[in-house]
């Protein structure tokens, strides 16, 4: 809500600096978000009077004014014409500023003419839109010579509030006014509310019938007769524009301006528009329709709410007019509508037709029930005077207005929140502060709410009114009593453990949106995602299933940022349906581009090894003795280089490369090696150290043993065959060269190994180990291998 | 050879032995010129081996200074060796010497998200504190979400942030969750009082991502409920978690402010870190605006079936992201996003 500073003003005249009046507000709650100043580049345009326009001899389009102004009479040129001998106009002498130009105006000579300045279109003055022709002041009042920023209040900047949902009343003039008189102590001075009526009765005029009381307690008309077609006031327009909204005629800107000023919405209907003249307010029958003010049908369900004459709706109400009864320059009786619609129902019109106006931002926020009847005289007062209508006498209305309800509260209760003492007298203070009427029962302050508090419905909603009066800065510091021994959930400790792990194997934590597109699901053909109902992206239309293609996006980032070596990894949520639906944390990470950049080491890129490196660590890190690699899996791996990782020999996840097409697709250069898994299934398996092994006392007795074996035989089998020959002396073996190629034969390769043998109890003797070494040499010649060297 | 010539020679070959030690430029030669000197062939020896032909008092004489002589050589060669010995590794070090400016040989460096780390500091000041630390499902059901925070279907503060919704067929009150706050419900629903938790976690709202929003991102949200707890209480612990996170200086300031679940609401400002509150281009005022807090509504701890006469709580929800543009001075809250490596390497390790 734009509030001008000269309005507020108008209503609480305090002296304050615009500064520290926003200041003193925010720290209120009435929270001033910016401090504008749209005609701070208007200075020194004066009103003159039109002596005669002629044509520019060196033009077919320009023309030149005569004018007169305080001190005599200057000549211009003008590019529009609607100015006529007599009128008003705005000028711009040659040293004032305007806000559209940057600097101030001169006299200069167009086409052989000296223009002193210029006359001013409502644009050109920061006033609205408008920019068809020069503005004509219609307010003789206003003589020549007067300096219009002045004049139309211009002065003073505007602040823009931020109104939270509780305070609907801040998005009035009015109802800042009010917070500013009680923090300034300056006396409130409500805008007029009487009426000047003719003898004629509005109700002997119109009717008013409500047949939907739950939504609309109360409704009134007034009636004014007799209007000319008119603008309203240029300060009235100037105000219009301050509050963001666009002058459109006498009528239509006294509706607005009303409501901005008191902030219940006011609608006129054409009265000789309105059948009967009678109004009836009633819910929509299912599937009715209404061409709406902007010109849309809509089609409305039985929750609308619709205002009508004796024959059909004429506005949907606490939302928009209807087009039919939509005054216009034609209309000479004006129905004016103040009514109390309920926020329930506007709310859910506004939302289902999502047409979010003025009105029903007020309405769905909640409206000053007890502000109807001060509303439409004051509408009515203003229409009338700018228009020269009659205003009928007394209003035509249905419903009631509900009695006015108490709320206690106890000083204890307050303090007992707030942390610090508030006495009853303070209590007190704060509410005559407001101008809350209260009575004081017992150890009880009640507090009487107006209608336009909508916020105040219980004992705390009043203890917030205390400190708020009081100053947050009164609330002292200390610290809560610790409720228990706190600490982490063992989940989150595992996950979060897990991240130093992957850390220190020398990959970079992403965290990117979790959202996955339909392109993501299909690179692993996953048909159980959870689609999001409104995406933000509609190509990411639903939740990721998988860690795996936020990975290989970041991936593919990186390469085209020209990051050629890239190691990742994210431990996150992802969501599949279920019963409804099943969302659990995983871990993934992916390796792209050189395994190492340096002047020391042969350049090869990451592969799946690099990746079953990272498993190995991790398992090694987190305790996780019982895991191996399974099949190769479905989906975008290489088939040679993929494998499902099982942990406790059920499936937990996959490691793998990048299929090549995949890579394509993903626009992913080289190997790309990824992996993951299912962070609870090795949090299961994840075994504490509780009871060291006892380390050897005897150096182990080092053999290396190579073999030649078939090319298809995996080195797993081979490292077995070991392991197994090696018996109770075996400690270890270090896998240090495979070899194919000459001299080898075709489909023959040579893995070599470092063995360890060891026995507990004493330095194993040389030939000891030979007949060991005979049983893994048979072990290996039953892979169909041999052993070559050892 | 009597006792003077064996004397004399002893004299001799002493001085020219380590005349040959010191003139001696290499291990060889010095070998050779030992061995010539205190060889079994060298005169030294033969003279030695004569002492056998001199009476007593003489042979004890001649033999003293024999052993001087010897001593005095091995002295002298053992030296002289030691300093050949290291002249020859110098020379060796000095042909295996390496630029040092070469780059080192260094593990793969890896990183934690910036995220992580502030999520990291503020659960710590938790932890102190004696908190728990949980978690809730990212798909909220609309009651944990809005209704048991007191923001029915109707309430204007819907609108304030749209929601994402999941399409689950059947299942229409299932959304993203849009605050953190739905852990305070799941929390309230499964314990009594007392509580004192933060749940950190990922929130969703329709929003369009500009530098300093996100649609997506983190909030740690921190509720306690027991008997007697104040406002005071929420200001106490907000100065700890204000000073953790930038610096013992700073001063909290609480400001009136609206959220539905909360009551009285307050804004909370630190004191900038930058500018020590003076006003500055990072604060503009002197206060950072930083999260949003209060005094749990007595209607949130009703429809958790808590007695809200009885026990009193705070809650406030702190935005990471924000908390990380802050202390790290990032000046688009979407590099958080991209997995940017460039980015991510100034958290720890080269790019």
């Amino acid at each position: 809500m734009r509030i001008p500073v000269a309005w507020l003003r108008e209503l609480v005249p305090t002296e304050l600096g615009v500064e520290e009046l926003a200041e003193r507000l925010t720290r209120r709650g009435v929270k001033v978000e910016g401090i504008v100043d749209p005609w701070s580049g208007l200075h020194g345009v004066r009103l003159v009077e039109v002596l005669d326009v002629r044509d520019h001899p060196g033009s077919d389009t320009l023309c030149v004014a005569r004018i007169r102004h305080a001190e005599g009479e200057s000549e211009l040129v003008v590019g529009v014409r609607n100015m006529r001998p007599g009128d008003l106009v705005p000028w711009a002498a040659p040293g004032s500023r305007v806000p559209v130009l940057d600097a101030p105006l001169e006299a200069r000579a167009i086409r052989g003419v000296v223009s002193n300045g210029m006359l001013c279109s409502p644009r050109e003055l920061g006033l609205g839109p408008d920019h068809e022709g020069i503005l004509i002041v219609g307010e003789p009042e206003l003589g020549v010579g007067t300096d219009l920023k002045h004049a139309l209040g211009l002065d003073e900047p505007i602040l823009d509030v931020e109104v939270e949902p509780n305070r609907p009343d801040f998005l009035s003039v009015l109802g800042v006014a009010r917070e500013t008189a009680a923090e300034t102590g300056v006396p409130l001075r409500e805008p007029p509310v009487t009426v000047e009526e003719v003898a004629e009765r509005a109700d002997d005029v119109a009717s008013v019938r409500i047949e939907a009381a739950e939504g609309c307690p109360r409704y009134v008309a007034r009636i004014v007769r007799g209007v000319e077609t008119a603008r309203s006031p240029l300060r009235v327009q100037a105000r219009l524009v301050a509050c963001g909204m666009r002058p459109i005629s006498a009528i239509v800107d006294a509706t607005n301006y009303v409501m901005l000023e008191r902030g219940q919405p006011l609608h006129a209907f054409d009265m000789d528009r309105v059948a009967g003249p009678g109004i009836v307010v009633r819910y929509a029958t299912e599937g009715e329709r209404l061409t709406t003010l902007d010109d849309v049908g809509r089609t409305l369900t039985a929750q609308d709410l619709l205002i009508c004459d004796a024959e059909r709706p004429v506005a949907l109400a606490g939302v928009m007019g209807g087009a039919t009864s939509e005054v216009s320059d034609a209309t000479r009786n004006v129905l004016l509508e103040s009514a109390f619609f309920t926020r329930e129902g506007v709310l859910r019109t506004a939302r289902r037709l999502d047409l979010h106006t003025e009105a029903s931002h007020r309405f769905e926020r909640g409206t000053d029930r007890e502000g109807l009847d001060p509303a439409a005289a004051r509408c009515a007062s203003l229409l009338a005077g700018w228009t020269g209508g009659s205003v009928l006498a007394g209003t035509v209305c249905d419903g009631v207005v509900r009695p006015r309800r108490w709320v206690s509260m106890r000083p204890s209760r307050a303090s007992a929140l707030l942390g610090y003492d508030v006495a009853e007298a303070d209590a007190v203070a704060a509410f005559d502060q407001l101008g809350l009427a209260h009575r004081t029962d017992g150890d009880v302050v009640e507090v009487e709410v107006p209608g336009y508090r909508v916020d105040i419905d219980r004992e705390v909603d009043l203890v917030e009114e205390v400190v708020r009066v009081q100053g947050y800065d009164h609330v002292g510091s200390r610290l809560p009593r610790a409720a228990g021994a706190g600490g982490m959930s063992p989940q989150r400790a595992f996950a979060r453990r897990m991240k130093d792990v992957l850390a220190s194997a020398g990959l970079r934590e992403i965290r990117p949106a979790p959202f996955a597109s339909a392109a993501d699901l299909a690179l692993f053909d996953d048909t159980d995602a959870v689609p999001v109902a409104n995406p933000l992206r509609a190509e990411e239309g639903y939740l990721r299933t998988r860690l795996a293609p936020g990975l290989l996006r970041a991936i593919a980032r990186n390469q085209a940022l020209g990051v050629r070596s890239v190691g990742l990894f994210e431990i996150g949520t992802v969501f599949r349906l279920g019963d409804p639906f099943d969302e659990h944390v995983q871990l993934a990470f992916a390796l792209a581009g050189p395994a190492a950049e340096g002047w020391h080491t042969p350049e090869r890129p990451f592969d799946v090894l690099d990746a079953r490196g990272v498993l190995e660590v991790v398992a090694d890190a987190l305790g996780v003795a019982r895991w191996s690699l399974g099949d190769p899996l479905d989906g975008p791996l290489h088939p040679g280089r993929s494998a499902a990782v099982l942990v406790d020999d059920r499936p937990a996840g996959f490691v793998g490369e990048l299929h090549p097409r995949a890579s394509r697709a993903l626009e992913i250069e080289g190997r790309a090696a990824i992996a993951e898994i299912d962070v609870g299934a090795i949090r299961d398996a994840s075994i504490r150290l509780t009871a060291v092994r006892d380390v050897p006392r005897v150096p182990p007795l080092r053999r290396d043993l190579a073999f030649v074996v078939p090319i298809d035989v995996p080195a797993g089998a081979v490292a077995s065959a070991i392991r197994h020959g090696g018996g109770d002396v075996y400690d270890a073996a270090v896998l240090f060269d495979v070899y194919e190629g000459p001299p080898l034969p075709d489909g023959r390769k040579s893995l070599a190994y470092a063995v360890a043998f060891r026995a507990p109890d004493r330095t194993l003797e040389a030939d000891e180990i030979e007949p060991v070494i005979e049983r893994i040499a048979a072990g290996v010649r039953e892979l169909g291998g041999e052993l070559r060297a050892g | 050879m009597d006792a003077d010539a064996m004397l004399a020679t002893f004299g001799s070959e002493r001085d020219r032995g380590i005349a040959l030690a010191e003139a001696a430029t290499t291990l060889d030669e010095l070998d050779e010129a030992r061995t010539s000197i205190l060889g079994r062939k060298a005169p030294f020896s033969d003279a030695q081996k004569r002492l056998g032909t001199l009476d007593a008092d003489a042979r004890k004489r001649v033999g003293q200074a024999a052993n001087d002589a010897r001593d005095a050589l091995n002295r002298a060669f053992d030296e002289r060796r030691a300093v050949l010995e290291a002249q020859a590794e110098d020379a060796l070090l000095e042909h295996d010497g390496i630029d040092l400016t070469l780059p080192g040989r260094r593990p793969r460096s890896g990183s934690l998200h910036p995220l992580t780390l502030v999520e990291d500091e503020i659960v710590e000041v938790f932890l102190r504190l004696g908190f728990r630390v949980v978690d809730g499902p990212e798909i909220e059901d609309d009651w944990h979400n809005f209704q048991a925070l007191n923001i029915p279907p109707d309430h204007p503060a819907r609108t304030m942030k749209d929601s994402l919704y999941v399409a689950i067929p059947g299942h229409p009150e299932l959304l993203l969750r849009t605050e953190t706050s739905a852990a305070q419900i799941r929390t309230m629903q499964s314990q009594p009082p007392p509580v004192s938790i933060v749940a950190p976690g990922r929130v969703y709202r329709r929003e369009t991502p500009d530098a300093t929003h996100l649609p997506v991102f983190h909030q740690v949200e921190c509720l306690v409920v027991d008997e007697g707890v104040t406002f005071a209480d929420l200001k106490g612990t907000l100065e700890v978690l204000a000073r953790a996170l930038f610096g013992e200086r700073r001063r909290v300031r609480l400001g009136p402010a609206y959220f539905p679940f909360v009551e009285p609401g307050a804004e909370v400002g630190v004191s900038c870190f930058v500018c020590d509150g003076v006003g500055c281009r990072v604060c503009g005022n002197g206060w950072i605006e930083l999260l949003g807090a209060g005094m749990v509504h007595p209607q949130v701890l009703e429809n958790c079936g808590y007695d809200s006469e009885r026990f009193t709580g705070f809650a406030f929800g702190l935005g990471i992201e924000r908390v990380a543009l802050l202390k790290y001075a990032i000046p688009d809250m979407r590099m958080l996003l991209d997995g940017d490596v460039r980015f991510l390497s100034q958290f720890g390790g080269a790019a």
